[in-house]
């Protein structure tokens, strides 16, 4: 990328936490404190936890739920600042991956406040943070927001804890994760064209799936058959074409435990 | 007519699509990108003869920013299909005409809007629904028809938003 148009997307995004932090005091909060991250490795997560007894919810996250503009994000903010005034009491961790800084983060906040805003390090693993956060405290409730840049296998390990865990089918990825994958390179990217859901035909042996080898589809779509069959599991759909897709292309029958709701597009309108 | 581009300018939505309507139909009309463009330099190189104007937008701005620059028309071109498109219910909240892909949620939610199109066929489609737009009577039908989706059905929506918060309040009220 040019140096102009570098400039030009940092200017962006300067611009919209600028309006933010105006409108947000919380957001304001939040955004400071992050800036004044604190390197950590894995083995210091055990001092997460501030008070014996207290419940905590997860959230998990591919992208910074303060410096991103994208809809997901929006929500999750949203989700904070609606826990932090419906559940003053509860402990939230946002764990997500810093997409600009390539680096795992996890924010610690209760009643409002910051409690600790970690960077970890490079050779930090994502199942291994996971499982650091559930042995070092209550962990009451799991909000997969996403799992772009973690992994399917949280899902086993919530569950050996007997963490309630809900995932949120925002988009397709839990379909086919390659098309939010960044490409290998820019000289490809003209190369591979996707048409999700209208040549399934040619989805198993697609152009994309070449550039990623590393992962398998059908053992992906495997795995993804199980977690969405289970009962335990509760799925938030944004919308009923999500939900009908996921019926049809995972062949599910009984989905009680998924509900559709939409994203607050009205907090955007008004 | 004032015609804008909605959304993330990139080619899975839509952005070479965008490129090629404006490419042909050029100084007919004004041209608008309302959302991120990652690398503007190269990306709108093409198309920068024709005066194409990029603003983006904070969140919730996309309304007010489609009615300050009189824009009569909004393309939302995408190739994969939308899961919601928040995009698409701020711009009929805005209540523009919009020329939309038929595929995703809100062709399924609206089968009865008659400008969702084809994009996998190129930029044929859409010029020619620009061509229809370009009639102000039809214009006024569409802005009418978009009016009443935003005041019989934004509302009924709205209902949904709700549910994730009752659900995440059960979970955390119950015993262990």
């Amino acid at each position: 990328m040019s140096l102009k148009a570098r400039l030009y997307k940092e200017f962006s995004r300067s611009l919209h936490i600028a309006r933010m932090k105006v409108r947000n005091p919380l957001y304001l909060h939040l955004w400071f404190s992050d800036q004044k991250r604190t390197k950590i490795r894995e083995w210091d997560i055990r001092s997460l936890d501030v008070g014996p007894g207290r419940e905590y919810v997860l959230i998990t996250l591919h992208n910074s739920y303060l410096t991103s503009m994208g809809g997901i994000e929006k929500e999750t903010f949203e989700l904070v600042r609606w826990m932090v005034r419906r559940f003053p009491d509860v402990g939230i961790i946002v764990y997500f991956y810093d997409v600009n800084e390539k680096k795992y983060v996890l924010h610690h906040v209760l009643r409002g406040r910051m409690q600790h805003a970690w960077e970890l390090s490079d050779t930090a693993d994502g199942e291994r943070v996971l499982r650091s956060i559930v042995q070092s405290c209550k962990v009451k409730l799991a909000l997969l927001e996403h799992l772009q840049w973690h992994s399917l296998r949280y899902i086993p390990i919530l569950k050996a804890h007997r963490t309630e865990t809900v995932l949120f089918l925002h988009d397709f990825y839990y379909y086919c994760p390659y098309k939010y994958m960044p490409l290998p390179s820019s000289s490809t990217r003209k190369e591979v064209e996707c048409n999700l859901f209208s040549k399934d035909a040619i989805c198993d042996d697609c152009a994309y799936g070449n550039l990623f080898p590393n992962i398998a589809i059908s053992d992906w779509r495997h795995e993804m058959k199980r977690i969405l069959s289970d009962k335990d599991i509760t799925f938030i759909c944004s919308s009923e074409y999500v939900e009908l897709k996921y019926r049809e292309l995972y062949s599910l029958s009984d989905m009680n435990n998924y509900i559709v709701s939409y994203p607050n597009f009205v907090s955007r309108i008004s | 007519m004032n015609i804008a581009f909605v959304g993330n300018y990139e080619r899975y939505k839509g952005s070479h699509i965008f490129e090629q309507v404006v490419t042909q139909l050029g100084h007919q009309h004004c041209w608008f990108i309302f959302g991120v463009v990652k690398d503007p330099v190269r990306q709108l190189d093409g198309i920068r003869t024709y005066g194409v104007i990029h603003k983006q937008f904070p969140w919730g701005g996309l309304p007010r920013m489609l009615r300050r620059n009189k824009v009569d028309v909004a393309l939302l071109l995408s190739m994969l299909p939308e899961s919601f498109s928040m995009t698409f219910f701020e711009t009929i909240s805005a209540e523009i005409p919009v020329i939309a892909s038929d595929k995703g949620f809100p062709a399924f939610l609206l089968p009865q809007y008659p400008y969702f199109v084809d994009v996998e066929k190129g930029s044929a489609p859409v010029i020619n629904a620009i061509d229809q737009l370009s009639n102000s009577q039809e214009r006024s039908r569409v802005r009418k028809i978009v009016t009443e989706i935003k005041q019989e059905r934004l509302p009924e929506m709205q209902q949904k938003i709700q549910l994730k918060y009752n659900r995440i309040e059960e979970l955390l009220s119950r015993k262990d």
